[in-house]
């Protein structure tokens, strides 16, 4: 009796605690979520990019002129066509690539959007 | 019985907040983590950004080398060379040049060097800053800079002609202590610098001791240069003379030697290597001055690439002076021809 009397005690306690602390914490995750995504949520794509033409191709000349490695880069033409790049680029490094003649004005680096300078 | 199952009651409570309070933290020190994490991001990002706006890249072809070759205003490497027109690229390469102030060094040589020279290509470099600089010589599409302000201001007093008090600030340390040269433990202020740009410093500095201000310009050619002074001061009860001098430094100065270098300023006080008196000016109490000074630089630049220190040195008549003044110089290349 003394044991299921504590049992129930027990029940009802955990019921009310235990939704009310997932809310709470939840509540707060929410919180810190929209501060952290006030204060520049990620990284700066420390990239520069530049576009020549070359006949009937493209040259383009990506560069990582940060201290991190940047990781999957993608390049965005004006109809909207992703193409991916390159896996990563190492700090202080460059990456060239011949694609098709297009006007690739992006690159994309996770949520970030980086412009892309036509030389010629 | 009561007492026991409430007591029971307790415990469990009790297990239940130590779990809340348990998610509350990781929570509280992920949300730290992140937001430390965004304030060294926060950092880099000021310090790429100053370097990329201080570096500038100069070109030059020479015909009998079949060759051309560049220098920089700072430290830095290329790191890709393209050789281009407006319809295709004959030359693309990552490279790994490593170029520093004051000295000119090889990129392109042979036919390659004469396609830029002779035939209207353009040689593109981009640099681990992430700047890309072009030039050729029929179009001069180079960057043309013939004087910029590198970023680095010295800060220096004397005693008896020696130094006493000294600070150097930079791009990446832009606020740095003045302290006593020997003791490095008497500090007297803070010289607080802020580049704005390559044509303009602002600089923030303790005036009792401020027997010399020294900023620095890269010069290509004999120039004529003038500047816009800002001159401002607080607290003063008399008025405060500053002189503008400069300095040219000596063949193969670097950037580098300057931001360590100690004793060309301390020329000043010697006759062998004497600052030259540009202008002087009186400013009175509680003022705030702008100024436009010009002159001409023409002797001694006999290469491309030249240091030069423009020195503004302040001195205060005696008298009683309240606590810690402090002067204000915003220092602006307005023209160069």
């Amino acid at each position: 009796m003394k044991g299921l009397s504590s049992l129930v005690v027990a029940l009802l306690l955990l019921s009310v605690v235990v939704p009310a602390s997932a809310i709470l914490v939840s509540r707060v995750r929410e919180y810190t979520n929209a501060v952290r995504s006030q204060v520049t949520p990620t990284q700066p794509a420390t990239l520069a990019a530049y576009l020549l033409k070359n006949n009937d191709k493209d040259l383009l000349i990506v560069c990582n002129y940060g201290l991190r490695i940047i990781e999957d880069i993608q390049v965005l033409d004006d109809l909207g066509n992703r193409a991916k790049l390159v896996n990563s680029l190492a700090p202080k490094t460059c990456y060239l690539a011949t694609l098709p003649a297009r006007n690739w004005h992006s690159l994309i680096v996770g949520n970030q959007v980086v412009n892309v300078l036509r030389v010629s | 019985m009561l007492k026991s199952r409430v007591g029971e009651a307790g415990l469990y409570t009790s297990i239940v907040m130590a779990l809340i309070l348990v998610a509350y933290a990781s929570l509280y020190i992920n949300s730290l983590n992140s937001m430390s994490q965004q304030q060294n991001y926060l950092t880099e990002s000021q310090q790429i950004e100053s370097l990329k706006k201080a570096e500038n890249i100069f070109f030059k072809y020479v015909p009998r080398e079949e060759a051309i070759y560049a220098t920089s205003t700072i430290a830095t490497s290329i790191k890709t060379i393209v050789i281009y027109n407006a319809a295709s690229v004959v030359y693309s390469s990552l490279v790994e040049v490593e170029l520093a102030p004051s000295s000119w060094v090889k990129i392109v040589e042979g036919a390659l060097a004469r396609l830029v020279a002779e035939d209207n290509y353009i040689l593109g470099v981009i640099t681990e800053n992430g700047n890309l600089a072009t030039w050729s010589p029929q179009k001069e599409t180079s960057i043309e800079l013939s004087a910029t302000l590198l970023p680095a201001v010295r800060y220096q007093s004397f005693v008896n002609g020696h130094p006493k008090y000294v600070s150097l600030a930079t791009n990446t340390t832009p606020s740095e202590l003045v302290c006593d040269v020997d003791l490095n433990t008497e500090c007297v202020g803070t010289l607080d610098v802020t580049f704005v740009n390559d044509r303009r410093i602002v600089v923030n500095a303790p005036a009792l001791y401020a027997d010399l201000i020294g900023a620095y310009v890269w010069v290509e050619e004999p120039v004529n240069i003038t500047l816009s002074i800002i001159f401002a001061e607080n607290n003063f009860n008399v008025p405060a003379n500053i002189t503008l001098y400069y300095l040219l430094l000596p063949p193969n100065s670097r950037v580098v030697d300057v931001i360590t270098y100690r004793h060309h300023v301390s020329y000043a006080t010697h006759a062998t290597q004497p600052l030259k008196k540009v202008i002087i000016r009186e400013y009175l109490r509680k003022s705030v001055v702008v100024d436009l000074v010009s002159f001409t630089i023409s002797e001694s630049i006999t290469r491309a690439g030249t240091l030069v220190v423009l020195a503004l040195a302040l001195s205060l008549p005696p008298g009683q002076y309240p606590q810690n003044p402090t002067i204000l110089l915003d220092i602006e290349l307005v023209e160069v021809s």
